[in-house]
């Protein structure tokens, strides 16, 4: 089952968040993840998060998970929501050679949400592991 | 002549299993390799393909039933069926020795002792007049290997191709995926059996005495150098060499750019790089895409009301149904988000958020209508329309 989308706690902001994710193949995987933290970098308004890193069918698989806003400010296309479209399209037409796709976030007790919330955790370590997945696949 | 730092002969390993690679000449590293472990022709470190056993019997003993000899090869098509067997003994009759075997691809072959393959061709012709076959393109290729596969009793034959087949198939996977999702040229279900035809029809040509850096070629090792042009080969013979001569140039120019700029390449960039012009290029990646005429799309049910969008997920880890289906995900991405983003438009009506949102929710979060509107806190009316938006405007992008 995936994990709950939108925060329904009451009195929370309730907030989607829209999983999207990068195929590169193994020998472009690392030039994908620069390529991403660079856009990343330069669009930096928009809460972004790594959801997920794994191998599937000998690709890396890159899932992150773009805050698409608060559900009042999607319903009126405030500008966070906005901005969030102008990154994910940025992520689509930027990225294209790595094949980004929607996806479903992965659960959070799945190994690779559990592997990128550690590597969350510790600064430089996405690139070192890419590469290491890079030489798996 | 002095000897390249890679020379073979420098990489057969010593009884220890260690190996002394010299990379540079102030830079040596020494890689362990162990029995499996083999340096590639780039130099990397694989691993050693195994030899076949089938029924008790190794690959080698079973070949030496078809030993390896060299021959003239006659090939040609023909407009009508034909067999080309049926004029080996008007070949015999002529003083010749000669073969045939039966490709897949239609293709006549007949192979001749090396040096007779002009004389033999002249002879095919001429029978060919006479028993009224129209014979095309007839060509000749000198010195290459072959084997009286013919020659290999019982099932054994069968039973080496299914080995190999069975070896092949779980490890060629960038192929697998090459003829699946990006070329699209054999259903998923298909490739096992077309593998089996390519093994079957290549291994009359498997020349086991061919050593390399790591010992003698393993019909295994054969078969992979093989089947990694296949997929260029198909891909040529189903669309045409010009569609994918540009597809792999396009590909190549593309991941070019993309390694030095660290970024994807943007057209103008890509023109610039294959020297055509822009509009050129669209033209060219037009021909590309209608070509491939994206296949195995998601199923779309129109049911009045309650239109519903069926993304089709794999429920199992079959690599080819899960490269497949990221590539469908990367497309319907690309037409939803050309339908909820339009920067040609002012003001709020250029991004849909709630839209992208339905949408979201409904096919990859597998929500029900009412409950997207749930969670959007809209009514279910105005989810159904976001949704519809959408819908149409991935349909306006041709994706059914």
């Amino acid at each position: 089952m995936s994990p709950i989308v939108i925060d329904e706690y009451a009195g929370f902001r309730r907030e989607l968040e829209i999983g999207i994710c990068l195929a590169p193949s193994a020998a472009s995987s690392v030039a994908a993840a620069k390529s991403l933290a660079a856009l990343l970098d330069a669009e930096s308004v928009v809460p972004v998060r790594l959801a997920g890193l794994g191998l599937q069918g000998g690709r890396v698989r890159l899932t992150l998970a773009v805050n698409l806003g608060a559900v009042d400010d999607i319903k009126a296309a405030g500008d966070a929501s906005r901005a969030a479209i102008h990154l994910l399209q940025r992520i689509v037409d930027d990225l294209a050679a790595y094949e980004p796709a929607f996806t479903r976030l992965p659960d959070p007790a799945s190994a690779e949400a559990q592997l990128a919330d550690r590597l969350m955790d510790t600064p430089g370590a996405v690139l070192p592991m890419i590469e290491r997945l890079a030489l798996l696949g | 002549m002095p000897r390249p730092p890679h020379d073979p002969a420098d990489a057969i390993a010593p009884d220890d299993g260690r190996l002394d690679v010299q990379l540079g000449d102030d830079d040596p590293a020494e890689i362990d390799l162990s029995d499996d472990l083999i340096l590639t022709a780039q130099n990397r470190v694989g691993r050693r393909v195994p030899a076949l056993e089938v029924d008790g019997l190794t690959e080698t003993e079973i070949l030496a039933l078809a030993p390896a000899m060299v021959c003239d090869r006659v090939h040609w098509d023909t407009v009508e069926d034909f067999d080309a067997r049926t004029l080996l003994p008007a070949l015999h009759a002529a003083g010749f020795e000669a073969w045939s075997r039966q490709w897949s691809d239609g293709q006549h072959r007949v192979w001749v002792p090396s040096g007779r393959g002009y004389e033999a061709r002249e002879l095919i012709k001429e029978w060919s007049t006479e028993h009224e076959v129209e014979a095309v393109n007839a060509r000749v290729e000198t010195s290459v290997p072959f084997r009286d596969l013919d020659r290999i009793p019982g099932a054994l034959l069968a039973d080496l191709i299914a080995a190999a087949v069975d070896w092949l198939y779980p490890r060629m996977v960038a192929v697998r995926r090459r003829l699946v999702a990006d070329l699209e040229l054999i259903d998923d279900e298909d490739v096992r059996s077309m593998m089996f035809l390519f093994v079957s029809d290549h291994l009359d040509r498997f020349d086991a005495d061919r050593t390399g850096r790591n010992g003698t070629l393993t019909l295994l090792a054969f078969l992979i150098g093989k089947l990694r042009t296949w997929p260029a080969d198909l891909a040529r013979s189903a669309y045409g060499r010009g569609v994918v001569a540009d597809r792999l140039s396009i590909a190549k120019a593309g991941e070019a750019i993309a390694a030095r700029e660290q970024r994807a390449a943007t057209e103008a960039e890509l023109a610039d790089a294959l020297g055509i012009s822009v509009t050129d290029l669209r033209q060219r990646e037009q021909a590309i895409t209608t070509l491939s005429s994206m296949r195995n799309y998601a199923s779309w049910d129109d049911d009045g009301d309650d239109t519903v969008i069926t993304v089709q997920v794999a429920d199992d880890v079959d690599v080819e149904a899960q490269a497949a289906e990221h590539d469908r995900n990367a497309r319907l991405t690309r037409a939803i988000m050309t339908a909820v983003n339009d920067p040609d438009s002012t003001g709020r009506r250029a991004q849909d958020p709630l839209a992208l949102a339905a949408v979201y929710l409904s096919f990859w979060e597998d929500l029900s209508r009412p409950d997207v509107a749930r969670e959007l806190d809209v009514l279910p009316k105005t989810a159904a329309a976001a949704i519809a938006r959408v819908l149409d405007g991935v349909a306006d992008a041709g994706l059914e």
